[in-house]
């Protein structure tokens, strides 16, 4: 086991330094000269020697491998310099709206949880009947409408026909709610499907049958063995949809006011705020490769079998 | 799963009527001042707008200390758009260079020190220590303080000094106080802020303040910079008024009984320049027929809803030197034809788009997305300019600072406020001269630059008039710029809600006359 | 006891066969649902009642009436047009997109997994790197350097997604190289390629069939959410995501404008999904296995 975190440790080390130097470069190719940058938005006109000193000073007269490696030292202690925009360093901007975006991904995946495995297990349980149909017909609709309109829709009804709650974020727990439904939504209806997935085939497995026909009642047959051992898949997708969730909150969070670090990113997408966007851009990806990290450890404790299998596996 | 639905309808009745109580409660009190809250949700404060925090020595901060009820400045515009004093009692004009000051007597800080000249003058002089765009604009070589006024005489000859002292950036602080941390400012107004950050401004009355007692006890302004979440949130009485609601949603509130709607005529222009650099562009014909394509009328009844007023030159009707003092070719597509077949521009290969020598009559158009009528403009061009046969490619970016500074446009349009100082002097000096800041179109005119110089060294504010006139026309003769509209920006609020006005400087919004009567 | 094993066995066929001949006649439906969506946004330019370009603004935001079924938008242009027009442009997009990444994701899978080795986890690491982006953020970045655009927004999803493929196809190789069948081609002195093409391919072309498919809707999911970026087409191209950001602060005035490009994706982005799920069905019941395929935003 030791040996196996030690090795996917060993293993994170390329793939960091690949994000990172892919985004550096996609952010030196998008953003132009910085410094021009920097003293376009501060609104004045500036002489090209001063800029030609602010190069220097920042270091832009290097060469690019020079350049990269001096930022990535940066962002090892926590300095990603600072917005173009608000002039604010770009760190600490971000650090203070993180807590937000983790909150709402939290509540989105426990709300997911509490709506994609009821429903999951009953659509597998009431297999080709009414209730399968209805659910999957939900699930299907819930998988095909964009997340912006997803929230229109829930506003309209939920806050002004309904007025059961309010349309912006952060005015206590009321205002968590809708985001997270519009979250969850799209969320539970791809995991429902999951769910009765993996719940079918467990269902159609041998031991199943076998108990069957020796007359173990049904819910036993579901609870003690059907969900213990679809619970490993389930639990593993869901960790990793934190990471897709962490990546997904930017246009929700827009819409609510959900001061967060999506919002974050979508404010500075429009204002081209390239340091801002790369800082988000470098710590979604972190934060993706480490509950991945994290999910696939688990597994391996979980399950030591599943080593075997994940070599054949889409990810590993 | 029955007995689950129903114990779920007792719970939606019962939040439902327990909302409904608490409501009911609500209305059925009169509040003192101090009770009174004002929630107000605005596209206009945001990290973009670059104008978060209070302290006006900072980028635009200025302009959510004036319009926040927070600082005040040495004189203020009027409805009309006229010098009018605010914590100045009045000033005069010594000589070209030399300008003096009277401060009122009765005006304090919020933290109760005196308003003297030298708080001003220490203001003042920090000011043009370190904002980036005010000394280029005052010019200020000296400010002597004495008792309640202030000299300041002028590196060059300033006949708008004081009506550039009227810009946010002139709010009066007290400097000794500073500014804190979170940007927060100490100043003259109505209103003190309580919490300052990037979203959200919180609001308590000056209950000391000089022009007498504020009527609401706390204002929020809470940045809402979705349209529609804005909109949705008035609705749903989150917030009790909104600035900079998407035009598709003021109908909602238009000849609604529960909602009211404050509008006024800004000075701010949608406007086109057209770039003498290109080659087709050069060609007075072309120029001339984009002009006379340009569905002015429609743009602004249709797609902006009837929020503003078709714009013939740069300034509105409001001005002397604004509205119909100019003059400029009318809608005429036919007449549009004739003026590009007369110069030799005609469809040979019979796609619609006209050619001459070879070169395609297309335009790149180049505009920006973040105000949400450019792309709206660039839309409709395209639709009217292509009946005339002219082909109009549209690059609506937000990196169009990039674009600009390569040159890889025929038309940059955008929008400005032309009179922020209700002088036409900032709008020629930016635009039309040899390497102006915004002279985008590399427009070049021997008599403008004439007549600008003189514009620069006028006092008679009657001549002036004049003169900007003049260069307007000069300016329309040559269609350098093509002028679409000119915005009417609306505050809507909840009946009730009295005091808050749309001014059209677009500086003040909250002020001690705000007022909410149940 | 044997008896009975045999009748339940016999039974068990039935069914299964009776289950077959029902998912069959799924397929057919779905596929006929999807060639007409397919036909009518190949020939929209043709079936279109109004230019989808053509404005005019004393007709702007009409109600669905007889001359316009689905109303007009605010420069009165027929709704009806520039949602057909529209699908042209978001369904050809995501199958164009689709496309691309299969191919090229398909390719480098093979390659990998048949090669093994030093370059196989060179080009995995790769993969890793860019599976490591949420999709959108990394789109985003893209976008950003490219510029706005229907094609550059391709790009930019086509970009993040081809990995999902490559794993995929290698996880599959990496099953089927070490069968007897294929030690018995190489053993025969077969080519790689030959072997790679011609006995490898076939056997794994139905679990990326299915992967594909499904992708087409969540790719459309995802250029309208570049398009309400304003990261997706451009001005005045007719595009479902676009037409929906476009229109949404008229939701409440009139809802036709987002209501109908809105109805447009849900229908389109359905049919796929339908059609993917059915093909699986179809190839291979068993082959349910949908514990590695998550999709990222």
């Amino acid at each position: 086991m030791k040996k196996y975190i030690g090795k996917r440790l060993f293993q994170l080390i390329p793939i960091i330094l690949g994000i990172t130097l892919l985004s550096f470069t996609l952010m030196q190719t998008a953003a132009g000269d910085a410094v021009d940058a920097l003293y376009d938005n501060s609104g004045g006109a500036v002489s090209e020697t001063i800029k030609a000193e602010k190069r220097q000073e920042l270091g832009l007269d290097k060469p690019f491998l020079i350049q990269y490696m001096t930022w990535l030292g940066g962002v090892v202690i926590g300095d990603m310099g600072v917005s173009y925009i608000s002039n604010e360093p770009v760190f600490e901007t971000f650090v203070s709206k993180l807590p937000a975006t983790i909150f709402l991904t939290l509540t989105s995946i426990l709300l997911t949880v509490l709506i994609s495995i009821p429903f999951g297990i009953l659509s597998a349980v009431r297999h080709n009947r009414f209730t399968d149909y209805l659910i999957r017909f939900f699930s299907f609709i819930g998988n095909s409408l964009p997340g912006f309109f997803v929230s229109l829709l829930l506003i309209y009804f939920f806050a002004l026909k309904l007025k059961l709650f309010p349309v912006m974020g952060n005015g206590g727990w009321k205002s968590i709610v809708l985001p997270t439904l519009t979250l969850a939504i799209a969320m539970a209806s791809k995991y429902t499907r999951q769910v009765r997935t993996t719940v079918l085939e467990e269902l159609n497995k041998d031991y199943v049958m076998g108990a069957r026909a020796r007359g173990v009642r049904e819910p036993v047959v579901l609870y003690a063995s059907v969900l213990k051992s679809s619970m490993l898949t389930i639990i593993t997708l869901l960790a990793l949809s934190i990471g897709s969730l962490l990546g997904g909150t930017a246009i929700v969070e827009s819409i609510f006011m959900w001061d967060g670090v999506g919002k974050l990113a979508v404010d500075s997408i429009m204002m081209r705020d390239y340091p801002m966007i790369q800082a988000y851009v470098i710590w979604m990806a972190l934060i993706y490769v480490l509950v991945n990290l994290i999910t696939d450890l688990t597994y391996h404790y979980l399950d030591p079998r599943i080593r075997l299998e994940q070599e054949a596996s889409p990810w590993n | 799963m029955k007995k689950k639905s129903k114990v779920l309808t007792l719970m939606l009745t019962g939040v439902l009527v327990a909302g409904l109580l608490s409501g009911c409660r609500a209305a059925g009190s009169t509040k003192s001042a101090a009770e009174k809250v004002f929630n107000y949700g605005t596209v206009a404060y945001s990290v973009g707008n670059s104008n978060v925090g209070l302290n006006p020595h900072d980028a635009y901060s200025g302009w959510s200390a004036v319009r926040y009820g927070v600082g005040e400045t040495l004189f203020k515009f009027n409805e009309a758009m006229e010098l009018e004093p605010w914590l100045a009692k009045d000033y005069e004009q010594i000589d070209d260079y030399t300008v003096k000051i009277n401060l009122r007597d009765d005006v304090k800080f919020s933290n109760g020190k005196k308003m003297t000249g030298e708080a001003v003058k220490a203001c003042l002089d920090d000011l043009i220590a370190v904002h980036d765009r005010a000394p280029k604009d005052l010019q200020i070589k000296s400010i002597i303080a004495d008792g309640q006024s202030i000299t300041i005489v002028t590196e060059i000859k300033s006949p708008a000094l004081v009506n550039y002292l009227c810009d946010p950036y002139g709010a009066i602080i007290d400097m000794e106080a500073g500014v804190s941390a979170d940007k927060n400012v100490v100043g003259t107004g109505p209103y003190v802020a309580k919490t300052v950050n990037d979203t959200e401004i919180n609001l308590e009355a000056n209950m000391d303040y000089w022009g007498g007692k504020p009527k609401v006890g706390t204002v929020n302004v809470k940045s809402i910079t979705d349209g529609d979440t804005l909109t949705m949130a008035l609705q749903s009485g989150e917030i009790d008024a909104a600035q900079g609601l998407p035009y598709a949603s003021l109908e909602l509130f238009q000849n609604n009984d529960d909602y009211t709607i404050s509008s006024t005529n800004t000075s701010r222009v949608y406007q086109t320049a057209l770039n003498y650099n290109s080659a087709v562009i050069k060609d007075d014909a072309v120029r001339k027929a984009m002009a006379m394509s340009m569905d002015k009328d429609g743009f602004t009844r249709v797609l902006l809803q009837g929020n503003g007023t078709p714009a013939i030159g740069p300034f509105p009707a409001k001005f002397t030197f604004g509205g119909d003092a100019v003059k400029a070719a009318g809608y005429d597509l036919e007449g549009a034809k004739k003026v590009l077949e007369a110069a030799g521009w005609v469809d040979t290969d019979g796609d619609g788009i006209r050619e001459k020598n070879g070169q395609k009559l297309s335009i790149k158009w180049l505009t920006y997305t973040s105000r949400q009528e450019l792309p709206l403009l660039a839309e409709s061009v395209q639709a009217s300019y292509k009946q005339v046969g002219i082909d109009v490619q549209v690059n609506a970016t937000d990196s169009y600072k990039d674009f600009l500074q390569a040159g890889d446009y025929d038309v940059f349009a955008n929008a400005f406020v032309t009179a922020p100082t209700g002088d036409p002097q900032y709008y020629f000096t930016t635009h039309v001269v040899d390497g102006s800041d915004y002279n985008r179109g590399h427009y070049h005119n021997d008599q403008v630059e004439t007549l600008v110089s003189q514009l620069r060294n006028e006092f008679d504010t009657e001549k002036r008039s004049d003169l900007a006139i003049q260069i307007a026309q000069q300016v329309l003769n040559d269609n350098a710029y093509i002028y679409a509209s000119h915005l009417k920006m609306s505050f809507v609020m909840k009946k009730g809600v009295t005091g808050f006005t749309a001014h059209p400087s677009d500086y003040y919004e909250i002020t001690a006359n705000l007022d909410i009567n149940q | 006891m044997e008896l009975t094993t045999v009748k339940t066995a016999a039974i068990k066929i039935k069914a299964h066969k009776k289950q077959q001949d029902r998912i069959m006649i799924k397929l057919v439906i779905f596929m006929a649902l999807v060639i007409v969506l397919l036909l009518i946004a190949a020939f929209a330019a043709q079936l279109v009642p109004y230019d989808p370009y053509a404005q005019n603004l004393n007709i702007a935001l009409q109600p669905p009436s007889q001359e316009h079924p689905l109303g007009t938008d605010r420069y009165g242009r027929d709704m009806l047009s520039r949602v057909m027009m529209g699908g042209q442009t978001t369904i050809y997009s995501a199958l164009l997109l689709v496309g691309v990444i299969t191919t090229f994701g398909t390719l480098v899978g093979l390659f990998c997994g048949y090669k093994g080795g030093k370059i196989d986890s060179f080009i995995m690491r790769v993969s890793d790197i860019f599976l490591a982006f949420p999709g959108m953020v990394f789109a985003i970045a893209v976008a950003g350097v490219l510029g706005g655009g229907i094609i550059n927004a391709v790009v930019a999803l086509a970009c993040i997604s081809w990995p999902k493929f490559a794993r995929l196809a290698r996880g599959q190789v990496l099953v089927i190289k070490n069968m007897p069948y294929i030690s018995a081609a190489k053993l025969s002195g077969s080519r790689p390629t030959k072997i790679v093409f011609k006995h490898i391919l076939p056997n794994i072309t139905g679990p990326i069939l299915v992967t594909a498919t499904l992708d087409i809707g969540t790719m459309m999911m995802e250029l309208a959410g570049l398009s309400f970026l304003g990261l997706g087409a451009m001005p005045p191209i007719a595009e479902w995501g676009s037409m929906m950001s476009d229109g949404r602060s008229m939701l409440q005035t009139s809802p036709w404008v987002i209501l109908a490009p809105g109805c447009a994706i849900l229908i389109a982005v359905m049919l796929f999904n339908l059609l993917g799920d059915t093909v699986r069905d179809v190839l291979d019941p068993k082959m349910k296995k949908e514990k590695f395929t998550w999709r990222r935003k």
